[in-house]
């Protein structure tokens, strides 16, 4: 080979690589520089993924904090029952073994409390539908702990969904309050559903890149397109302690006297603040299908009831608001009556006729607050029920709550003229109940009832409810003498016994109220209930106690819970003792 | 010439007196030194140090776009980098030891080196051995290591065409009889062929063009075998369905929708390539690596290295094996053996033709033809084979080196 040959070879090779090098390098411009913008535009999108950034929703608390109702990520299992056909290995203690279907679901059933044969019925299920079923749900709502040991098990058929949901950490504590929410994280019931707007998170978005297999995300890719918006925090004016402790014995007396239900209220005077509210049955939110359709909200806001005698002291302030009576007012009280507009009943049990207003109230005598309950007009009475808050919903606003029934005068027959003056004849809830007493211990002003504090934004920002204003209903001096009068029941009364809290003086009435039987007469058991203030000398709380078909039949089946509410609230918030002595009424003239 | 004469002149008496007397010294004390070590010459230091540029670059990238399939395929992150990391410490060495080889070492062992390694070659059509992936068979499973004995062949065909050209050409002089040791060729490609792997038998064509190219035989004698050539890989080709549809779709139908099969891989490169712009998106960013781009560190590693590196990168991996084939060509010039220049440019064709290929199919150039960049590309056969070609050029090299230098 000539070196002329092979210089003119080598310089054939050279131009063929420089050649190519420059359509290398132009091709490279092109792609890189001026098609580039083109080509990522066509590209985009097509390697992301778009994540749901959940928002979470708000926890409700109680005043002093502690959780009621808080959001938790659980995982719904799916499986993709197509795949799940193959059986697949893993490693175990450094050797590879093989897996089959039948283990698997074993394995799973285990970890979300199913029988392994459930398992493979879901699956077989969805390959009857559809023989390339790629989507089964396995289990909903599984917790963190299952999720991890699920994941650990490394089954290639078995994926996971996130699932916001919400727990309960105080379960059936304030549940009839609380409400719940459903499994796709809707709220159903109670403060849940009517506080929605500050409780509600809002979901985000999230774009990331991920890889084209099993979808990773790239670090440092993602987006967020919509920010999430985490809900807000409730609180509520219940205090979870009081309010498990008032449970606990409302649900224990209710038991043992074989009541069909019952309620137990306690609401601070001074504020209007309820601080428990129980109802028995009621819900644990944790578990809503444990519990019957009809007991799942606060029978306390929605189940209206005839009150009975504890009307009464409310009755009597009004009349002493109108200066018609004193404490010792002489009132004819015999065991019946017919009245000049034809209206006629009788007291329960036979007592003494010559009772003072004091003791009409201690005897709790029907006939006795007619004789001077219509003192004043029908429509001064019905002003002052009003006013007390009978007839229209408390300020809670709670979801489902009645209003009880309160007829206009006009409407008022010849005989509810009269029982509507000891509780009969209109209905109204347990709170509409407590918040009349409330008017009576705050010196005749009633304050708005109040079951939620605050709302407490993501932000930080604090939103409270807007209530209206007080309302004085009857003249101080009426509402003291009245709490002075219930003090004589307490001291005086066939419960006193079983209302005396050593240290503090105890104001309170019964109330037995008949009930309708159904067919358009009254039963013969009786809805018993006794509501107080205490301490009386200044008081603090309300306390209210309310349950049906009792054994006992009468209010002693509810002195003892009412007691042991009082004597708890007392102790709870460390009230000052009482000083002084109960005034003493004479019951006789 | 004149440089290689220069040289010599230093070592040889000198007609007249010498004025440099401290060259002299210097050339006196070399040869005191004695053989181990005396210096090499600048070619072989270039051709040395750029395939290690190289294979460093390589191992780089390939560790950059292996972690995430690696993982995904159960090898472990460093898994395929690993593997590769271990070929190249063989190899490195390999390389240097090859490099100390006397050119009679080649002489006399190349015949069986082809041979042995087209023995090998048939382990790939026995059963249990023998292993398949992707409609290619050539792969064998030894001691549960997979190689690709294809790779092979490309040196010991090159080592023997540069034995085998020079006694025919001298025996037959510049007629097409001289061809005839191309028919070894052309038997080794019929088993290449049998394994299913068109690529391979392209870079043993430009192997066998190459070797034929620097043995000084004329070009017209070559017109007949190539015209049999072209017409036998068109016949082969449409044999292959699937080869078939990659060149129509590469040549009816330009990719717009990467949800077309053979439009996958072509396009998410490009996409690559042009998500890395001028500078790259930096290294270890690349977004393709995520699975997205099969093959990406090996076919398709270019795209990587443009994504991440830019256009930038790309144009120094350009630099390096320009830089390569500037050394193969001074081997060549040099050559002081018809062997030399016949091997080494077979070895360039094979180097420059596989890269450049590889860099075309990635910049949508030509159709997708799966062959890797030497030295580059992850592959360990692939790369071990490329270092022991470097080994035999640069013991090339020295052989040149010594023989100028008397």
């Amino acid at each position: 080979m000539t070196r002329t040959t092979m210089s003119r070879r080598i310089l054939g090779v050279i131009c063929v690589v420089g050649i190519f090098l420059i359509i290398a390098i132009g091709r490279l411009v092109e792609i890189q520089v001026v098609q580039a913008a083109t080509l990522n535009e066509e590209a985009a999108g097509k390697m992301s993924q778009t994540h749901v950034l959940f928002g979470t929703r708000g926890s409700v608390t109680d005043r002093n904090g502690t959780v009621l109702a808080e959001a938790q990520m659980r995982y719904n299992v799916t499986a993709s029952p197509s795949q799940s056909l193959n059986e697949f290995s893993r490693t175990v203690d450094g050797k590879r073994v093989s897996v089959s279907t039948a283990q698997a679901a074993t394995e799973i059933a285990q970890l979300v409390g199913k029988t392994p044969q459930a398992v493979i019925d879901i699956l077989n299920a969805a390959l009857t539908e559809d023989p390339h079923s790629e989507y089964a749900v396995i289990a909903k709502s599984v917790d963190l702990t299952a999720f991890r040991a699920l994941d650990a098990l490394g089954i290639p058929w078995l994926y996971f969904e996130q699932a916001p949901s919400r727990v309960y950490p105080n379960g059936a504590v304030a549940g009839n309050l609380v409400g719940f929410v459903g499994e796709d994280g809707q709220a159903l019931a109670g403060l849940e559903l009517s506080n929605e707007e500050c409780l509600a998170g809002v979901n985000g978005e999230q774009t990331s890149d991920r890889s084209a297999r099993e979808s990773i995300t790239i670090p440092g890719s993602q987006v967020v397109t919509k920010p999430a918006k985490t809900g807000g925090k409730l609180t509520l004016t219940i205090d979870a302690d009081v309010q498990w402790y008032v449970q606990q014995v409302l649900a224990k007396q209710v038991e043992d006297q074989h009541g069909s239900w019952g309620m137990a209220v306690v609401e601070e005077v001074k504020t209007g603040k309820l601080v428990a509210v129980a109802d028995y049955p009621s819900i644990d939110p944790n578990n809503v299908n444990g519990t019957s359709e009809n007991y799942r909200g606060s029978l306390a806001f929605s189940a209206p009831y005839e009150p009975g005698s504890t009307m009464k002291p409310l009755t009597a302030s009004m009349l002493l608001d109108q200066g018609k009576v004193t404490p010792e007012t002489h009132v004819y009280s015999p065991y019946e009556i017919t009245h000049d507009n034809g209206a006629n009943f009788h007291d329960s049990g036979y007592h003494a006729s010559n009772l003072t207003l004091t003791g009409v109230l201690v005897e709790s005598s029907n006939v006795g607050i007619s004789q001077v309950g219509d003192l004043i007009s029908a429509d001064k009475r019905y002003d002052f029920m009003t006013k007390f808050g009978f007839g229209s919903t408390s300020e809670v606003d709670f979801l489902g709550e009645s209003t009880g029934i309160l007829r206009t005068p006009d409407e008022w027959d010849n005989q509810t003229f009269y029982t509507m003056m000891f509780g009969q004849g209109f209905t109204a809830t347990a709170i509409q109940m407590a918040s009349a007493y409330q008017a009576l211990g705050n010196g005749g002003v009633r304050l708005p009832v109040q079951l939620v504090e605050s709302c407490t934004a993501d932000d930080g920002s604090v939103s409270k409810p807007s209530l209206p204003g007080p309302v004085r209903v009857v003249s101080e001096s009426a509402a003291r003498t009245s709490v002075d009068m219930m003090e004589n029941v307490a001291t005086k009364g066939w419960l006193r016994d079983k209302l005396a809290i050593g240290g503090y003086r105890v104001a309170a009435k019964t109330g037995t109220a008949q009930q309708a039987d159904g067919n358009g007469g009254y039963s013969d058991s009786y809805i018993v209930s006794l509501e107080g203030l205490v301490p009386a000398d200044n008081p603090q709380y309300v306390v209210l106690v309310t349950i049906a078909d009792t054994d006992m039949n009468t209010t002693g089946a509810v002195a003892p819970v009412f007691h042991d509410i009082a004597a708890h609230v007392l102790k709870q918030y460390r009230v000052q003792p009482s000083t002084g002595s109960a005034p003493d009424f004479p019951l006789n003239y | 010439m004149s440089r290689t004469l220069t040289r010599t002149s230093v070592h040889t008496p000198p007609p007249a007196p010498e004025p440099r007397g401290l060259a002299r010294v210097g050339a006196t004390a070399r040869l005191k030194l004695g053989e181990i070590f005396r210096s090499e010459s600048r070619v072989f230091y270039l051709i040395l140090g750029v395939t290690t540029l190289l294979v460093v670059f390589g191992l780089v990238m390939v560790l950059s776009a292996s972690t995430v399939t690696s993982h995904l395929d159960g090898e472990g992150f460093t898994g395929r980098f690993g593997k590769q990391l271990i070929f190249a410490l063989i190899g490195i060495p390999l390389m240097l030891m090859m490099s100390r080889a006397p050119l009679g070492f080649w002489k006399k062992w190349g015949r069986l080196a082809l041979w042995i390694t087209a023995g090998v070659q048939l382990l790939v059509f026995v059963p249990g051995i023998g292993i398949e992936a992707g409609g290619n068979r050539n792969w064998i499973n030894l001691f549960g290591y997979n190689a690709q004995p294809s790779e092979a062949i490309k040196l010991s065909l090159a080592i023997f065409l540069g034995i085998a050209l020079p006694v025919s050409i001298s025996r037959f002089g510049q007629t097409h009889r001289a061809l005839m040791p191309l028919l070894a060729g052309v038997a080794l490609m019929v088993l290449v062929f049998l394994g299913g792997d068109l690529g391979t038998i392209f870079i043993l064509l430009l192997v066998s063009f190459g070797a034929v190219l620097f043995a000084g035989i004329r070009l017209r004698l070559l017109v007949i075998p190539l015209m049999i050539v072209s017409a036998t890989v068109a016949i082969m080709a449409f044999f292959s369905s699937s080869r078939v549809t990659r060149i129509i779709n590469f040549y009816s139908l330009v990719c717009t929708d990467d949800s077309v099969n053979d439009c996958w891989q072509p396009m998410h490169g490009m996409w690559a390539l042009a998500r890395g712009g001028l500078f790259g998106v930096g290294f270890g960013n690349s977004k393709l690596k995520w699975a997205w781009l099969p093959a990406a560190d090996n076919d398709y590693i270019f795209a990587i290295i443009g994504e991440e590196l830019g256009l930038i990168g790309c144009l120094v991996l350009l630099a390096l094996l320009v830089v390569l084939a500037f050394g193969l060509v001074r081997v060549i010039r040099e050559a002081t053996d018809p062997m030399i220049r016949i091997t080494t440019g077979a070895i360039l064709f094979w180097f420059c033709g596989q890269a450049f290929l590889n860099i075309a199919v990635v910049l949508g150039l030509v159709p997708v033809l799966g062959l890797p960049i030497p030295f580059v590309s992850s592959g360990g056969t692939a790369l071990l084979t490329a270092l022991m070609a470097t080994g035999v050029v640069l013991s090339f090299a020295r052989h040149n080196n010594k023989t100028s230098q008397g």
